[in-house]
């Protein structure tokens, strides 16, 4: 389970990296656009915003993985490792992974009800379906709630060592 | 009944980080089990709206751009030849190599703004060279320290952009509003290195150039320090100018990083996926902490946490004399325990309302704020300076050296926090002189 989730968190950052780059790409294709036609699009930003949120929620996963989410060790240190590794385990298993599903299902719905009702973003100039950019983001958060319980069993099976 | 449970979420939120998980992660929990209160059954679809502003918001969008391009120059080996530019030119003064360290991490924390990296890269290339030249490790600690720090009070710093995000300030304000503290801060900290070499030469001796020309160093100079230079200038100069919007600079800024590695020769397509994988790395941590710290400050605010703020610090909204130092105070004491961006998402929320009331410029309070977390991240016991300086000390070097490096230069920065204070104009006058463009 563990090497298919491996997997699909490699998955996560090869997607969040391209969206990374689409964003730049966009960014620089408007200033471009902007400063040296003097024809600004008006949808670009709108697709800038899009990507970076998903670079966000599926580089959030691998950025686990990485270790590289901040925490505060100011008195985690001088805690022995098996409790440290216990209570990471708990909090990934028990609280993290409960409210990151729970945001996955709320953003499933909402996706969901936009696809089925056509919904279109009436702020946007270009009045786009919403539910790519909601599906988007379910499935950033789906990948982060997989990484979060990849850590948990970690820590968990650290505890057992 | 509900407003009560304000009280209980920074309690509940700090209990959490000290055990030693994520961040951005205790902040979403610490949100959900207190949203739960007051939306019940609809709190997953608050906390998912929230996503979608957070993650889609434009403004955020000059975050990755600013990190890519700061890890194009440090990947690509073009913070190695700006140091090596530097040692040319300052290497034969007392303490001449740590003066060219000051001035290579003041230089790359403009082109990059990423704090963190800034010291571990400059400590990685200017240890050893200290080292074998005999200096001080005191000095080389405090040295690579300090010059780490920078990032936050050079422009473009990500802390700034942050700070004018939350706090709803212009950008481009606070860019140049922390120009004038972050130059007296790098003059403060290369006079000291000037300083303390003069009355102990043995702490940095002159280091002899073995007879390089002033035909090779003008070369140097030309390929390594001035294009750097001017990449920094444009991208600072079109968001001062009102030219471009952070985002796009930030962008071009990218793009010129890019053509700086290719003019070096040292473009690749490993080093650009390389520098891509860290960006997004970097980038989703900061924005987990952002979402978390939005979602946190929302359900502080729904649960009444507003009014407990005003309960609590309403003797000093009268007075900003009194609510400055309080706040101040505050945020360094946070800055031993809290990254930077944890700091800014937590506080300023609560702050401004409080700073609103009283008057105060959001500008200048957010100089001032910034120097303060600067001042912290290198105060010992818990500076995270020092915790990056270990990362990449050699074994020689212990905890207790560092510490004692670190004080002077945490000296100078307190100088620099009360000129920002008594004299507000040190943070104001650009903005407004920029606001003419």
């Amino acid at each position: 389970m563990r090497s298919i989730g491996s997997r699909l968190s490699d998955a996560g950052l090869i997607v969040a990296m391209a969206a990374g780059a689409l964003a730049l790409g966009l960014m620089l294709l408007e200033v471009v656009l902007r400063y040296v036609f003097a024809s600004p699009t008006v949808w670009t930003p709108e697709m800038v915003g899009i990507a970076n949120g998903a670079a966000f929620v599926f580089g959030a996963g691998p950025a686990l993985r990485a270790g590289a989410h901040v925490s505060v060790d100011a008195v985690s240190r001088f805690m022995p490792a098996r409790l440290r590794d216990a209570i990471l385990a708990a909090f990934f298993i028990a609280l993290a992974l409960p409210v990151l599903l729970w945001i996955a299902q709320a953003g499933f719905d909402r996706a969901l009800n936009a696809y089925l009702h056509a919904e279109v973003n009436d702020v946007s100039p270009w009045r786009r379906q919403v539910w790519p950019h909601y599906a988007l983001l379910t499935l950033g958060v789906i990948g982060l709630a997989l990484d979060v319980l990849l850590s948990g069993l970690r820590h968990a099976k650290a505890v057992q060592a | 009944m509900i407003g009560d449970l304000a009280v209980w979420m920074f309690p509940a939120l700090f209990a959490l980080m000290f055990l030693g998980v994520p961040v951005g992660l205790g902040l979403i929990v610490i949100s959900a089990a207190f949203g739960y209160a007051f939306f019940g059954d609809a709190l997953g679809r608050q906390m998912f709206g929230r996503l979608i502003e957070v993650s889609s918001n434009f403004a955020f969008t000059a975050i990755p751009a600013f990190v890519f391009m700061g890890n194009i120059l440090e990947k690509s080996g073009i913070a190695e030849s700006l140091f090596g530019a530097m040692r040319l030119w300052l290497g034969r003064l007392p303490g001449g190599m740590a003066l060219a360290t000051i001035a290579m991490a003041a230089i790359f924390s403009a082109a990059t703004g990423i704090i963190g990296a800034v010291e571990v890269t400059i400590g990685l290339m200017a240890i050893p060279a200290m080292m074998a030249a005999r200096y001080d490790k005191r000095l080389i600690a405090g040295t690579i320290c300090a010059g780490g720090s920078l990032g936050t009070i050079i422009p473009p710093s990500l802390t700034a952009v942050i700070y004018g995000l939350v706090a709803q300030v212009p950008i481009s304000d606070l860019l140049a509003g922390i120009l004038i503290p972050g130059a007296l801060m790098t003059a403060l900290f290369m006079g000291w290195i000037v300083l303390r070499c003069l009355i102990d030469p043995n702490a940095g001796p002159p280091v002899r150039d073995s007879g390089v020309t002033l035909a090779e160093k003008l070369r140097v100079t030309a390929t390594a320090l001035l294009p750097t230079l001017a990449l920094v200038a444009c991208v600072l100069g079109a968001i001062f100018m009102g030219i471009a919007s952070p985002t796009e600079a930030a962008a071009t800024g990218a793009a010129g990083a890019l053509a700086l590695a290719a003019l070096h020769g040292r473009f690749s397509i490993a080093m650009v996926i390389d520098a891509g994988r860290r960006t997004v790395i970097i980038t989703a941590m900061l924005m987990t902490i952002v979402y978390g710290g939005t979602l946190f400050s929302s359900m502080f605010y729904v649960q009444g946490g507003g009014a407990l703020v005003r309960d609590m610090a309403g003797f000093a909204t009268a007075s900003p004399a009194l609510l400055v130092p309080l706040l101040l105070a505050i945020v360094f004491v946070m800055g031993f325990v809290l990254e930077w961006v944890t700091i800014v998402l937590l506080a300023v929320p609560v702050f401004a309302p409080l700073l609103k009331a009283a008057g105060v410029d959001p500008v200048w309070f957010g100089v001032a704020m910034l120097v303060c977390i600067q001042t912290s991240y290198l105060t010992p016991p818990m500076a995270p300076a020092i915790f990056f300086l270990q990362s990449v000390a050699p074994p020689e070097m212990t905890y207790g050296d560092i510490c004692r490096g670190v004080i002077p230069f945490v000296v100078c920065q307190v100088l620099t926090l009360f000129v920002v204070i008594a004299f507000p104009w040190t943070a104001t006058w650009l903005p407004a002189l920029m606001g003419g463009f």
